[in-house]
Protein backbone atom coordinates (compact mmCIF):
# COMPACT_ATOMS: atom_id res chain seq x y z
CA UNK A 1 0.00 0.00 0.00
CA UNK A 2 1.41 3.38 -0.95
CA UNK A 3 2.00 6.16 1.56
CA UNK A 4 -0.79 8.10 -0.02
CA UNK A 5 -3.38 5.38 0.49
CA UNK A 6 -2.19 4.88 4.06
CA UNK A 7 -2.14 8.54 5.07
CA UNK A 8 -5.49 9.27 3.42
CA UNK A 9 -7.03 6.22 5.13
CA UNK A 10 -5.76 7.68 8.41
CA UNK A 11 -7.15 11.07 7.34
CA UNK A 12 -10.57 9.48 6.87
CA UNK A 13 -10.44 8.35 10.50
CA UNK A 14 -9.31 11.82 11.64
CA UNK A 15 -12.27 13.33 9.75
CA UNK A 16 -14.57 10.85 11.45
CA UNK A 17 -13.36 11.75 14.95
CA UNK A 18 -13.15 15.49 14.20
CA UNK A 19 -16.82 15.44 13.12
CA UNK A 20 -17.87 13.59 16.24
CA UNK A 21 -21.53 14.64 16.24
CA UNK A 22 -22.09 13.66 12.61
CA UNK A 23 -20.32 10.32 13.10
CA UNK A 24 -22.35 9.66 16.22
CA UNK A 25 -25.65 10.32 14.45
CA UNK A 26 -24.72 7.88 11.69
CA UNK A 27 -23.51 5.35 14.25
CA UNK A 28 -26.71 5.71 16.30
CA UNK A 29 -28.95 5.31 13.23
CA UNK A 30 -27.03 2.18 12.26
CA UNK A 31 -27.14 0.77 15.79
CA UNK A 32 -30.91 1.29 16.00
CA UNK A 33 -31.53 -0.43 12.65
CA UNK A 34 -29.08 -3.30 13.15
CA UNK A 35 -30.08 -3.76 16.78
CA UNK A 36 -33.78 -3.49 15.92
CA UNK A 37 -33.47 -6.22 13.30
CA UNK A 38 -31.58 -8.41 15.76
CA UNK A 39 -34.22 -7.77 18.41
CA UNK A 40 -37.12 -8.69 16.08
CA UNK A 41 -35.35 -11.89 15.14
CA UNK A 42 -34.65 -12.84 18.74
CA UNK A 43 -38.19 -12.14 19.87
CA UNK A 44 -39.75 -14.21 17.10
CA UNK A 45 -37.10 -16.79 16.39
CA UNK A 46 -37.03 -18.53 19.75
CA UNK A 47 -40.73 -19.24 19.57
CA UNK A 48 -40.63 -20.21 15.90
CA UNK A 49 -37.50 -22.31 16.10
CA UNK A 50 -38.69 -24.35 19.07
CA UNK A 51 -42.04 -24.80 17.34
CA UNK A 52 -40.19 -25.84 14.19
CA UNK A 53 -38.19 -28.45 16.05
CA UNK A 54 -41.32 -29.80 17.81
CA UNK A 55 -43.11 -29.89 14.48
CA UNK A 56 -40.25 -31.79 12.89
CA UNK A 57 -39.96 -34.23 15.81
CA UNK A 58 -43.69 -34.93 15.57
CA UNK A 59 -43.22 -36.01 11.96
CA UNK A 60 -44.44 -32.87 10.25
CA UNK A 61 -42.23 -33.56 7.26
CA UNK A 62 -42.92 -37.32 7.03
CA UNK A 63 -45.08 -38.87 4.30
CA UNK A 64 -46.25 -42.50 4.00
CA UNK A 65 -46.74 -44.33 0.71
CA UNK A 66 -48.93 -47.45 0.42
CA UNK A 67 -50.07 -49.41 -2.58
CA UNK A 68 -52.51 -52.17 -3.32
CA UNK A 69 -50.57 -55.44 -3.03
CA UNK A 70 -47.59 -53.91 -1.24
CA UNK A 71 -44.76 -51.61 -2.21
CA UNK A 72 -41.29 -52.43 -3.48
CA UNK A 73 -38.81 -52.43 -0.60
CA UNK A 74 -35.90 -51.78 -2.97
CA UNK A 75 -37.56 -48.74 -4.54
CA UNK A 76 -38.36 -47.39 -1.08
CA UNK A 77 -34.74 -47.69 0.12
CA UNK A 78 -33.51 -46.09 -3.11
CA UNK A 79 -35.28 -42.89 -2.05
CA UNK A 80 -32.45 -42.32 0.45
CA UNK A 81 -30.29 -41.15 -2.47
CA UNK A 82 -32.85 -38.51 -3.56
CA UNK A 83 -31.95 -34.91 -2.62
CA UNK A 84 -34.33 -33.49 -0.03
CA UNK A 85 -35.00 -36.90 1.50
CA UNK A 86 -33.73 -37.16 5.08
CA UNK A 87 -34.43 -40.91 5.41
CA UNK A 88 -36.74 -43.50 3.86
CA UNK A 89 -37.57 -47.09 4.71
CA UNK A 90 -40.36 -49.64 4.63
CA UNK A 91 -41.96 -52.02 7.11
CA UNK A 92 -44.06 -55.13 6.97
CA UNK A 93 -45.88 -57.03 9.73
CA UNK A 94 -44.25 -60.31 10.76
CA UNK A 95 -46.89 -61.72 13.06
CA UNK A 96 -46.49 -62.17 16.77
CA UNK A 97 -43.86 -63.71 19.01
CA UNK A 98 -43.55 -64.91 22.58
CA UNK A 99 -40.32 -64.67 24.51
CA UNK A 100 -39.17 -67.30 27.00
CA UNK A 101 -38.60 -64.63 29.64
CA UNK A 102 -42.28 -63.64 29.48
CA UNK A 103 -44.21 -66.78 28.72
CA UNK A 104 -47.73 -66.34 27.44
CA UNK A 105 -47.37 -62.65 26.47
CA UNK A 106 -47.71 -61.89 22.76
CA UNK A 107 -45.61 -59.18 21.16
CA UNK A 108 -45.90 -57.74 17.65
CA UNK A 109 -43.01 -58.25 15.19
CA UNK A 110 -42.12 -55.99 12.24
CA UNK A 111 -39.65 -56.39 9.46
CA UNK A 112 -38.04 -52.99 8.69
CA UNK A 113 -35.62 -52.01 5.93
CA UNK A 114 -32.25 -50.54 6.89
CA UNK A 115 -33.22 -46.84 7.06
CA UNK A 116 -36.71 -47.04 8.55
CA UNK A 117 -35.37 -46.82 12.15
CA UNK A 118 -34.01 -43.34 11.33
CA UNK A 119 -37.50 -42.24 10.23
CA UNK A 120 -39.24 -43.66 13.27
CA UNK A 121 -36.67 -42.31 15.71
CA UNK A 122 -34.71 -39.32 14.32
CA UNK A 123 -32.33 -39.49 17.29
CA UNK A 124 -31.40 -43.10 16.53
CA UNK A 125 -27.82 -43.73 15.41
CA UNK A 126 -27.11 -47.29 14.24
CA UNK A 127 -24.54 -48.91 16.52
CA UNK A 128 -23.04 -51.18 13.87
CA UNK A 129 -23.56 -51.98 10.18
CA UNK A 130 -27.07 -53.33 10.01
CA UNK A 131 -27.25 -56.61 8.23
CA UNK A 132 -30.03 -59.14 8.29
CA UNK A 133 -30.69 -60.76 11.64
CA UNK A 134 -30.19 -57.44 13.42
CA UNK A 135 -32.95 -56.78 15.93
CA UNK A 136 -34.19 -53.58 17.50
CA UNK A 137 -36.72 -53.12 20.22
CA UNK A 138 -39.25 -50.40 20.89
CA UNK A 139 -38.73 -48.46 24.10
CA UNK A 140 -41.93 -49.82 25.78
CA UNK A 141 -40.94 -53.44 25.11
CA UNK A 142 -37.38 -52.78 26.33
CA UNK A 143 -38.69 -51.22 29.55
CA UNK A 144 -41.19 -54.01 30.14
CA UNK A 145 -38.65 -56.83 29.81
CA UNK A 146 -35.54 -54.86 30.97
CA UNK A 147 -33.88 -55.33 27.56
CA UNK A 148 -30.70 -53.60 26.51
CA UNK A 149 -28.47 -53.73 23.41
CA UNK A 150 -26.25 -56.80 23.26
CA UNK A 151 -28.76 -59.10 24.90
CA UNK A 152 -29.74 -62.39 23.26
CA UNK A 153 -33.54 -62.70 23.24
CA UNK A 154 -34.93 -66.23 23.14
CA UNK A 155 -38.15 -66.54 21.13
CA UNK A 156 -40.57 -69.44 21.67
CA UNK A 157 -40.56 -71.59 18.52
CA UNK A 158 -37.99 -69.47 16.67
CA UNK A 159 -34.28 -68.60 16.50
CA UNK A 160 -32.96 -66.26 19.22
CA UNK A 161 -32.69 -62.53 18.42
CA UNK A 162 -29.51 -60.47 19.18
CA UNK A 163 -30.69 -57.00 20.21
CA UNK A 164 -28.55 -54.12 18.80
CA UNK A 165 -30.56 -51.09 19.77
CA UNK A 166 -33.62 -49.58 21.39
CA UNK A 167 -35.79 -47.13 19.43
CA UNK A 168 -37.83 -44.28 20.83
CA UNK A 169 -40.85 -44.49 18.54
CA UNK A 170 -43.38 -42.74 20.79
CA UNK A 171 -43.88 -39.78 18.47
CA UNK A 172 -43.75 -41.32 15.05
CA UNK A 173 -44.73 -45.01 15.38
CA UNK A 174 -46.32 -45.54 18.78
CA UNK A 175 -47.84 -48.83 17.56
CA UNK A 176 -44.29 -50.21 17.34
CA UNK A 177 -43.35 -49.36 20.94
CA UNK A 178 -44.11 -52.87 22.24
CA UNK A 179 -42.59 -54.59 19.23
CA UNK A 180 -39.52 -56.41 18.08
CA UNK A 181 -38.12 -54.96 14.84
CA UNK A 182 -36.05 -57.12 12.54
CA UNK A 183 -33.90 -55.40 9.94
CA UNK A 184 -34.67 -57.06 6.60
CA UNK A 185 -32.87 -56.81 3.27
CA UNK A 186 -34.45 -54.43 0.71
CA UNK A 187 -36.11 -57.10 -1.38
CA UNK A 188 -39.68 -58.15 -1.91
CA UNK A 189 -42.62 -56.08 -0.77
CA UNK A 190 -43.30 -53.96 2.31
CA UNK A 191 -46.66 -52.71 3.57
CA UNK A 192 -45.70 -49.02 3.69
CA UNK A 193 -42.81 -46.80 2.72
CA UNK A 194 -42.04 -43.99 5.20
CA UNK A 195 -40.22 -40.93 3.90
CA UNK A 196 -38.93 -37.95 5.88
CA UNK A 197 -38.17 -34.82 3.86
CA UNK A 198 -36.30 -31.62 4.62
CA UNK A 199 -38.75 -28.75 5.31
CA UNK A 200 -37.95 -27.25 1.89
CA UNK A 201 -38.51 -30.51 -0.01
CA UNK A 202 -41.63 -31.57 1.86
CA UNK A 203 -44.23 -29.52 -0.08
CA UNK A 204 -43.19 -31.16 -3.39
CA UNK A 205 -42.60 -34.53 -1.79
CA UNK A 206 -46.06 -36.07 -2.30
CA UNK A 207 -45.95 -35.55 -6.07
CA UNK A 208 -42.44 -36.92 -6.24
CA UNK A 209 -43.49 -40.07 -4.33
CA UNK A 210 -46.62 -40.61 -6.43
CA UNK A 211 -44.46 -40.44 -9.54
CA UNK A 212 -41.75 -42.70 -8.11
CA UNK A 213 -44.15 -45.54 -7.34
CA UNK A 214 -46.67 -45.11 -10.19
CA UNK A 215 -47.24 -48.31 -12.11
CA UNK A 216 -50.01 -47.16 -14.41
CA UNK A 217 -52.99 -49.24 -13.30
CA UNK A 218 -52.16 -49.39 -9.60
CA UNK A 219 -51.49 -45.90 -8.30
CA UNK A 220 -49.93 -45.48 -4.84
CA UNK A 221 -51.59 -43.46 -2.11
CA UNK A 222 -49.45 -40.87 -0.39
CA UNK A 223 -50.56 -39.41 2.93
CA UNK A 224 -48.91 -37.05 5.39
CA UNK A 225 -47.92 -38.63 8.67
CA UNK A 226 -49.44 -35.85 10.77
CA UNK A 227 -53.18 -35.49 10.78
CA UNK A 228 -54.58 -32.42 9.00
CA UNK A 229 -55.77 -30.87 12.22
CA UNK A 230 -52.75 -31.70 14.37
CA UNK A 231 -51.07 -28.34 13.68
CA UNK A 232 -52.87 -25.12 12.88
CA UNK A 233 -49.60 -23.33 12.16
CA UNK A 234 -46.81 -24.14 9.75
CA UNK A 235 -43.36 -23.16 11.08
CA UNK A 236 -41.63 -23.19 7.69
CA UNK A 237 -44.19 -20.79 6.29
CA UNK A 238 -43.96 -18.55 9.34
CA UNK A 239 -40.17 -18.51 9.23
CA UNK A 240 -40.24 -17.73 5.53
CA UNK A 241 -42.80 -14.95 5.89
CA UNK A 242 -41.48 -13.17 8.99
CA UNK A 243 -41.15 -9.48 8.09
CA UNK A 244 -37.50 -9.02 9.02
CA UNK A 245 -36.46 -11.84 6.67
CA UNK A 246 -36.59 -9.32 3.83
CA UNK A 247 -37.20 -6.28 6.00
CA UNK A 248 -33.46 -5.87 6.51
CA UNK A 249 -33.35 -4.55 2.95
CA UNK A 250 -35.56 -1.64 4.00
CA UNK A 251 -33.35 -1.08 7.06
CA UNK A 252 -30.22 -1.08 4.91
CA UNK A 253 -31.83 1.31 2.42
CA UNK A 254 -32.68 3.68 5.26
CA UNK A 255 -29.07 3.76 6.45
CA UNK A 256 -27.77 4.23 2.92
CA UNK A 257 -30.15 7.19 2.72
CA UNK A 258 -28.65 8.64 5.91
CA UNK A 259 -25.16 8.13 4.47
CA UNK A 260 -26.17 9.89 1.25
CA UNK A 261 -27.59 12.78 3.22
CA UNK A 262 -24.39 13.23 5.25
CA UNK A 263 -22.33 12.95 2.04
CA UNK A 264 -24.50 15.70 0.54
CA UNK A 265 -23.88 17.98 3.52
CA UNK A 266 -20.14 17.46 3.23
CA UNK A 267 -19.85 17.75 -0.56
CA UNK A 268 -17.62 20.81 -0.21
CA UNK A 269 -15.14 18.70 1.81
CA UNK A 270 -15.28 15.95 -0.80
CA UNK A 271 -14.76 18.53 -3.54
CA UNK A 272 -11.75 19.93 -1.70
CA UNK A 273 -10.08 16.51 -1.58
CA UNK A 274 -10.76 16.08 -5.30
CA UNK A 275 -9.53 19.57 -6.19
CA UNK A 276 -6.28 18.94 -4.36
CA UNK A 277 -5.75 15.83 -6.50
CA UNK A 278 -7.30 12.90 -4.64
CA UNK A 279 -8.36 10.25 -7.18
CA UNK A 280 -12.06 9.44 -7.03
CA UNK A 281 -11.29 5.82 -6.19
CA UNK A 282 -9.32 6.92 -3.15
CA UNK A 283 -12.11 9.27 -2.07
CA UNK A 284 -14.54 6.32 -2.25
CA UNK A 285 -12.10 4.30 -0.14
CA UNK A 286 -12.02 7.10 2.45
CA UNK A 287 -15.82 7.09 2.62
CA UNK A 288 -15.76 3.30 2.83
CA UNK A 289 -13.31 3.25 5.74
CA UNK A 290 -15.55 5.58 7.75
CA UNK A 291 -18.62 3.51 6.91
CA UNK A 292 -16.88 0.21 7.72
CA UNK A 293 -15.74 1.34 11.13
CA UNK A 294 -19.09 2.87 12.07
CA UNK A 295 -21.07 -0.12 10.75
CA UNK A 296 -18.88 -2.66 12.51
CA UNK A 297 -19.20 -0.84 15.83
CA UNK A 298 -22.93 -0.25 15.34
CA UNK A 299 -23.53 -3.88 14.43
CA UNK A 300 -21.71 -5.16 17.51
CA UNK A 301 -23.41 -2.66 19.82
CA UNK A 302 -26.83 -3.19 18.23
CA UNK A 303 -26.73 -6.99 18.50
CA UNK A 304 -25.44 -6.88 22.08
CA UNK A 305 -28.15 -4.37 22.96
CA UNK A 306 -30.83 -6.65 21.46
CA UNK A 307 -29.45 -9.63 23.39
CA UNK A 308 -29.43 -7.59 26.59
CA UNK A 309 -33.06 -6.48 26.16
CA UNK A 310 -34.17 -10.01 25.33
CA UNK A 311 -32.34 -11.23 28.41
CA UNK A 312 -33.65 -8.46 30.66
CA UNK A 313 -37.25 -9.15 29.64
CA UNK A 314 -36.86 -12.66 31.01
CA UNK A 315 -36.70 -14.54 27.71
CA UNK A 316 -34.34 -17.40 27.08
CA UNK A 317 -31.54 -16.93 24.57
CA UNK A 318 -30.97 -19.83 22.20
CA UNK A 319 -28.16 -20.33 19.73
CA UNK A 320 -30.71 -20.61 16.93
CA UNK A 321 -32.15 -17.22 17.79
CA UNK A 322 -28.75 -15.57 18.22
CA UNK A 323 -27.68 -17.02 14.88
CA UNK A 324 -30.73 -15.61 13.06
CA UNK A 325 -30.33 -12.23 14.79
CA UNK A 326 -26.66 -12.01 13.86
CA UNK A 327 -27.20 -13.11 10.26
CA UNK A 328 -30.14 -10.82 9.52
CA UNK A 329 -28.48 -7.75 11.03
CA UNK A 330 -25.19 -8.65 9.33
CA UNK A 331 -26.98 -8.80 5.96
CA UNK A 332 -28.12 -5.23 6.55
CA UNK A 333 -24.67 -4.14 7.75
CA UNK A 334 -22.88 -5.74 4.80
CA UNK A 335 -25.13 -4.15 2.21
CA UNK A 336 -24.67 -0.80 3.93
CA UNK A 337 -20.87 -1.00 3.82
CA UNK A 338 -20.87 -2.07 0.17
CA UNK A 339 -23.62 0.14 -1.28
CA UNK A 340 -23.22 3.16 1.04
CA UNK A 341 -19.74 4.35 0.03
CA UNK A 342 -20.36 3.69 -3.68
CA UNK A 343 -23.56 5.75 -3.72
CA UNK A 344 -22.08 8.43 -1.44
CA UNK A 345 -19.17 8.93 -3.79
CA UNK A 346 -21.68 9.70 -6.54
CA UNK A 347 -22.53 12.88 -4.62
CA UNK A 348 -19.05 14.12 -5.62
CA UNK A 349 -19.33 13.21 -9.29
CA UNK A 350 -19.09 15.70 -12.09
CA UNK A 351 -17.92 19.29 -11.80
CA UNK A 352 -15.47 19.65 -8.91
CA UNK A 353 -15.64 23.45 -9.00
CA UNK A 354 -19.41 23.34 -8.49
CA UNK A 355 -19.00 21.18 -5.36
CA UNK A 356 -16.66 23.74 -3.83
CA UNK A 357 -19.04 26.60 -4.50
CA UNK A 358 -21.87 25.30 -2.35
CA UNK A 359 -20.68 25.80 1.14
CA UNK B 1 11.85 18.73 -14.93
CA UNK B 2 11.94 21.11 -17.83
CA UNK B 3 10.94 24.70 -17.11
CA UNK B 4 7.25 24.70 -16.22
CA UNK B 5 4.72 26.33 -18.49
CA UNK B 6 0.96 26.24 -18.79
CA UNK B 7 -0.79 27.22 -22.00
CA UNK B 8 -4.30 27.34 -23.40
CA UNK B 9 -4.87 27.32 -27.15
CA UNK B 10 -8.24 28.28 -28.64
CA UNK B 11 -10.06 27.19 -25.50
CA UNK B 12 -13.83 27.52 -25.60
CA UNK B 13 -16.20 26.57 -22.82
CA UNK B 14 -19.96 26.17 -22.52
CA UNK B 15 -21.50 24.77 -19.33
CA UNK B 16 -24.19 23.07 -21.41
CA UNK B 17 -24.30 22.19 -25.06
CA UNK B 18 -26.96 24.72 -25.88
CA UNK B 19 -25.69 27.33 -23.41
CA UNK B 20 -23.71 30.47 -24.19
CA UNK B 21 -19.95 30.34 -24.68
CA UNK B 22 -18.55 31.40 -21.29
CA UNK B 23 -15.03 31.40 -22.80
CA UNK B 24 -14.34 31.93 -26.51
CA UNK B 25 -11.06 31.12 -28.25
CA UNK B 26 -8.86 31.84 -25.25
CA UNK B 27 -5.17 31.55 -25.96
CA UNK B 28 -2.63 32.39 -23.28
CA UNK B 29 0.61 31.11 -21.86
CA UNK B 30 1.96 31.26 -18.32
CA UNK B 31 5.63 30.71 -17.55
CA UNK B 32 7.32 29.55 -14.36
CA UNK B 33 7.68 32.17 -11.59
CA UNK B 34 5.24 34.62 -13.21
CA UNK B 35 2.55 36.36 -11.27
CA UNK B 36 -0.54 37.01 -13.35
CA UNK B 37 -3.64 38.97 -12.36
CA UNK B 38 -6.98 38.23 -14.02
CA UNK B 39 -9.36 41.18 -13.90
CA UNK B 40 -12.84 41.52 -15.23
CA UNK B 41 -16.41 42.18 -14.21
CA UNK B 42 -18.47 39.61 -12.39
CA UNK B 43 -19.65 36.85 -14.69
CA UNK B 44 -16.94 37.54 -17.27
CA UNK B 45 -15.49 34.04 -16.90
CA UNK B 46 -12.53 34.43 -14.48
CA UNK B 47 -13.52 31.50 -12.29
CA UNK B 48 -14.24 29.35 -15.32
CA UNK B 49 -10.82 30.21 -16.76
CA UNK B 50 -9.07 29.33 -13.50
CA UNK B 51 -10.90 26.01 -13.09
CA UNK B 52 -9.91 25.06 -16.64
CA UNK B 53 -6.29 26.10 -16.04
CA UNK B 54 -6.28 24.07 -12.81
CA UNK B 55 -7.81 20.99 -14.49
CA UNK B 56 -10.96 20.99 -12.34
CA UNK B 57 -13.18 21.02 -15.41
CA UNK B 58 -12.45 20.05 -18.99
CA UNK B 59 -13.10 22.79 -21.58
CA UNK B 60 -15.62 22.02 -24.30
CA UNK B 61 -13.03 22.80 -26.94
CA UNK B 62 -9.37 23.68 -27.38
CA UNK B 63 -6.06 22.46 -26.06
CA UNK B 64 -4.31 22.65 -22.69
CA UNK B 65 -0.56 22.20 -22.67
CA UNK B 66 1.52 21.56 -19.58
CA UNK B 67 5.28 21.96 -20.05
CA UNK B 68 4.63 21.92 -23.78
CA UNK B 69 2.74 18.62 -23.77
CA UNK B 70 -0.94 18.40 -24.62
CA UNK B 71 -3.14 17.15 -21.77
CA UNK B 72 -6.09 14.80 -22.15
CA UNK B 73 -9.54 16.22 -21.32
CA UNK B 74 -10.21 13.77 -18.52
CA UNK B 75 -9.02 10.57 -16.97
CA UNK B 76 -7.34 9.53 -13.77
CA UNK B 77 -3.90 10.89 -14.73
CA UNK B 78 -5.30 14.40 -14.21
CA UNK B 79 -5.77 13.77 -10.48
CA UNK B 80 -2.05 13.08 -10.11
CA UNK B 81 -1.19 16.22 -12.07
CA UNK B 82 -3.57 18.25 -9.91
CA UNK B 83 -1.88 16.92 -6.79
CA UNK B 84 1.69 17.37 -7.98
CA UNK B 85 1.59 20.56 -10.02
CA UNK B 86 -1.26 22.77 -8.82
CA UNK B 87 -2.18 24.58 -5.65
CA UNK B 88 -5.50 26.33 -5.00
CA UNK B 89 -6.79 29.26 -3.01
CA UNK B 90 -10.54 29.44 -3.55
CA UNK B 91 -12.88 32.39 -3.46
CA UNK B 92 -14.83 31.24 -0.42
CA UNK B 93 -12.06 29.99 1.82
CA UNK B 94 -12.31 26.25 1.50
CA UNK B 95 -10.94 24.19 4.34
CA UNK B 96 -12.05 21.21 6.39
CA UNK B 97 -13.91 23.17 9.10
CA UNK B 98 -13.31 20.83 12.04
CA UNK B 99 -9.69 19.99 11.31
CA UNK B 100 -6.85 22.11 12.70
CA UNK B 101 -5.16 24.84 10.70
CA UNK B 102 -2.04 22.66 10.65
CA UNK B 103 -3.90 19.64 9.23
CA UNK B 104 -5.56 21.84 6.62
CA UNK B 105 -2.24 23.34 5.58
CA UNK B 106 -0.78 19.82 5.30
CA UNK B 107 -3.65 18.48 3.17
CA UNK B 108 -2.14 19.18 -0.27
CA UNK B 109 1.02 17.34 0.65
CA UNK B 110 -0.91 14.38 2.09
CA UNK B 111 -2.92 14.03 -1.08
CA UNK B 112 0.32 14.09 -3.04
CA UNK B 113 1.66 11.14 -1.02
CA UNK B 114 3.87 12.83 1.56
CA UNK B 115 4.06 11.19 5.01
CA UNK B 116 1.98 12.88 7.69
CA UNK B 117 5.08 13.91 9.66
CA UNK B 118 6.74 15.38 6.58
CA UNK B 119 3.56 17.15 5.52
CA UNK B 120 3.04 18.67 8.98
CA UNK B 121 6.60 19.95 9.11
CA UNK B 122 6.27 21.72 5.75
CA UNK B 123 2.78 22.96 6.72
CA UNK B 124 4.07 24.44 9.99
CA UNK B 125 6.78 26.29 8.09
CA UNK B 126 4.23 27.63 5.59
CA UNK B 127 1.88 28.78 8.38
CA UNK B 128 4.83 30.59 9.92
CA UNK B 129 5.70 32.24 6.61
CA UNK B 130 2.17 33.65 6.16
CA UNK B 131 2.08 34.81 9.79
CA UNK B 132 -0.40 32.44 11.43
CA UNK B 133 1.96 29.99 13.14
CA UNK B 134 0.22 30.70 16.44
CA UNK B 135 -3.10 29.39 15.10
CA UNK B 136 -1.77 25.99 14.01
CA UNK B 137 -3.79 24.01 16.55
CA UNK B 138 -7.04 25.94 16.13
CA UNK B 139 -9.88 24.38 14.21
CA UNK B 140 -10.46 26.02 10.83
CA UNK B 141 -14.03 27.01 11.73
CA UNK B 142 -12.76 29.08 14.67
CA UNK B 143 -10.63 31.34 12.45
CA UNK B 144 -11.56 34.73 11.00
CA UNK B 145 -11.90 35.08 7.22
CA UNK B 146 -8.46 36.59 6.83
CA UNK B 147 -6.83 34.00 9.08
CA UNK B 148 -8.49 31.14 7.24
CA UNK B 149 -7.47 32.52 3.85
CA UNK B 150 -3.88 32.62 5.10
CA UNK B 151 -4.17 28.98 6.13
CA UNK B 152 -5.43 28.13 2.63
CA UNK B 153 -2.50 30.07 1.16
CA UNK B 154 -0.17 28.11 3.44
CA UNK B 155 -1.76 24.89 2.13
CA UNK B 156 -0.93 25.95 -1.42
CA UNK B 157 2.59 27.17 -0.56
CA UNK B 158 3.55 24.09 1.49
CA UNK B 159 3.03 21.77 -1.46
CA UNK B 160 5.45 23.81 -3.63
CA UNK B 161 3.36 23.40 -6.79
CA UNK B 162 4.34 24.77 -10.20
CA UNK B 163 1.18 26.87 -10.33
CA UNK B 164 -0.94 28.42 -7.61
CA UNK B 165 -4.43 29.43 -8.73
CA UNK B 166 -6.15 31.96 -6.52
CA UNK B 167 -9.76 32.93 -7.21
CA UNK B 168 -10.49 36.29 -5.61
CA UNK B 169 -8.69 35.18 -2.46
CA UNK B 170 -9.37 38.51 -0.81
CA UNK B 171 -12.89 39.00 -2.12
CA UNK B 172 -14.39 38.67 1.36
CA UNK B 173 -11.75 40.69 3.21
CA UNK B 174 -11.40 44.36 4.10
CA UNK B 175 -8.91 46.50 2.21
CA UNK B 176 -6.02 46.44 4.69
CA UNK B 177 -6.24 42.68 5.11
CA UNK B 178 -6.49 42.29 1.33
CA UNK B 179 -3.06 43.76 0.75
CA UNK B 180 -1.52 41.74 3.61
CA UNK B 181 -2.97 38.47 2.39
CA UNK B 182 -1.98 39.14 -1.21
CA UNK B 183 1.54 39.93 -0.11
CA UNK B 184 1.64 36.73 1.96
CA UNK B 185 0.86 34.76 -1.17
CA UNK B 186 3.08 36.57 -3.66
CA UNK B 187 6.16 37.05 -1.47
CA UNK B 188 6.28 33.58 -0.02
CA UNK B 189 5.75 31.65 -3.22
CA UNK B 190 8.49 29.09 -3.73
CA UNK B 191 11.09 29.70 -6.38
CA UNK B 192 9.71 28.79 -9.78
CA UNK B 193 6.07 28.82 -8.71
CA UNK B 194 3.74 30.89 -10.85
CA UNK B 195 0.68 32.55 -9.32
CA UNK B 196 -2.50 33.25 -11.32
CA UNK B 197 -4.85 35.42 -9.32
CA UNK B 198 -8.35 36.61 -10.14
CA UNK B 199 -9.21 39.89 -8.49
CA UNK B 200 -11.42 42.95 -8.61
CA UNK B 201 -8.86 45.05 -6.79
CA UNK B 202 -6.59 47.17 -9.00
CA UNK B 203 -4.10 47.55 -6.19
CA UNK B 204 -3.77 43.79 -5.92
CA UNK B 205 -3.35 43.53 -9.68
CA UNK B 206 -0.55 46.09 -9.58
CA UNK B 207 1.53 43.72 -7.43
CA UNK B 208 1.59 41.19 -10.27
CA UNK B 209 3.96 40.95 -13.25
CA UNK B 210 1.18 40.65 -15.81
CA UNK B 211 -2.43 41.70 -16.08
CA UNK B 212 -4.93 39.85 -18.23
CA UNK B 213 -8.35 41.35 -18.71
CA UNK B 214 -11.27 38.98 -19.06
CA UNK B 215 -14.28 40.49 -20.82
CA UNK B 216 -17.27 38.41 -21.88
CA UNK B 217 -15.22 35.29 -22.25
CA UNK B 218 -12.39 36.90 -24.20
CA UNK B 219 -8.95 37.62 -22.76
CA UNK B 220 -6.55 40.40 -23.61
CA UNK B 221 -3.17 41.27 -22.23
CA UNK B 222 -2.97 44.69 -20.54
CA UNK B 223 -0.34 46.76 -18.80
CA UNK B 224 -0.32 46.09 -15.02
N1 LIG C 1 -21.54 25.58 -13.06
C1 LIG C 1 -22.06 26.47 -13.93
N2 LIG C 1 -23.09 26.10 -14.70
C2 LIG C 1 -23.63 26.97 -15.59
N3 LIG C 1 -23.19 28.22 -15.76
C3 LIG C 1 -22.16 28.66 -15.02
C4 LIG C 1 -21.55 27.80 -14.06
N4 LIG C 1 -20.54 28.48 -13.47
C5 LIG C 1 -20.54 29.71 -14.04
N5 LIG C 1 -21.51 29.81 -14.95
C6 LIG C 1 -21.77 30.99 -15.80
O1 LIG C 1 -20.61 31.29 -16.53
C7 LIG C 1 -20.40 32.71 -16.60
C8 LIG C 1 -19.01 33.02 -16.04
O2 LIG C 1 -18.99 32.73 -14.67
P1 LIG C 1 -17.67 32.79 -13.82
O3 LIG C 1 -16.61 32.06 -14.53
O4 LIG C 1 -18.01 32.35 -12.45
O5 LIG C 1 -17.36 34.33 -13.84
P2 LIG C 1 -16.56 35.23 -12.81
O6 LIG C 1 -15.75 34.34 -11.95
O7 LIG C 1 -15.77 36.14 -13.67
O8 LIG C 1 -17.58 35.98 -12.03
C9 LIG C 1 -21.52 33.34 -15.81
O9 LIG C 1 -22.50 33.76 -16.71
C10 LIG C 1 -22.05 32.22 -14.95
O10 LIG C 1 -23.42 32.37 -14.73
MG1 LIG D 1 -15.69 34.09 -9.91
Amino acid sequence: MSWRVRTLAADAILNMTANGARSFIVFAAMAVVFGGLAFLELRQADDLLSFESDYRAAGGYVAIVAQQGGISAARCEQLNAVPGVVAAGGDRGKGQATFTMAPGVLYQQYGVTRDLPRVWDPAYVPAAPQNAATFLSGRALADELALRPGLLLARVGGPPARLTGVLDVNQRAPQAGRSLLEVIPPSGMVDECWVEFTPEAYPGGADMLAAAFATGDNDPTVRPFTAQDQFTRNPSKELASRPQRNGWIAGAALIVGVLLLTAWFRRADLGLYLALGTPRSLLTLMLAIETWLLALAAWAVGVLWALAIQRASGNALTWGGIHLAAVTSACAALSVVIVGPLLSSLVARGNIAALLKDR
Amino acid sequence: MSIASLALRDVTHRYSESGPAVLSDVTLRIEASETVALMGPSGSGKTTLLTILGLLIAPSGGVIELDGARLPHGGSSLARIRAERFGWVFQTANALPRRTALDNAALGLLVRGETRAGAREAAAAALDAVGVAGLAQKEARQLSGGELQRVCIARALAARPSFILADEPTGQLDHATTLDVTAALLRNRPEGTAVILATHDAEVARQCDRLIRVIDGHVEEAAP
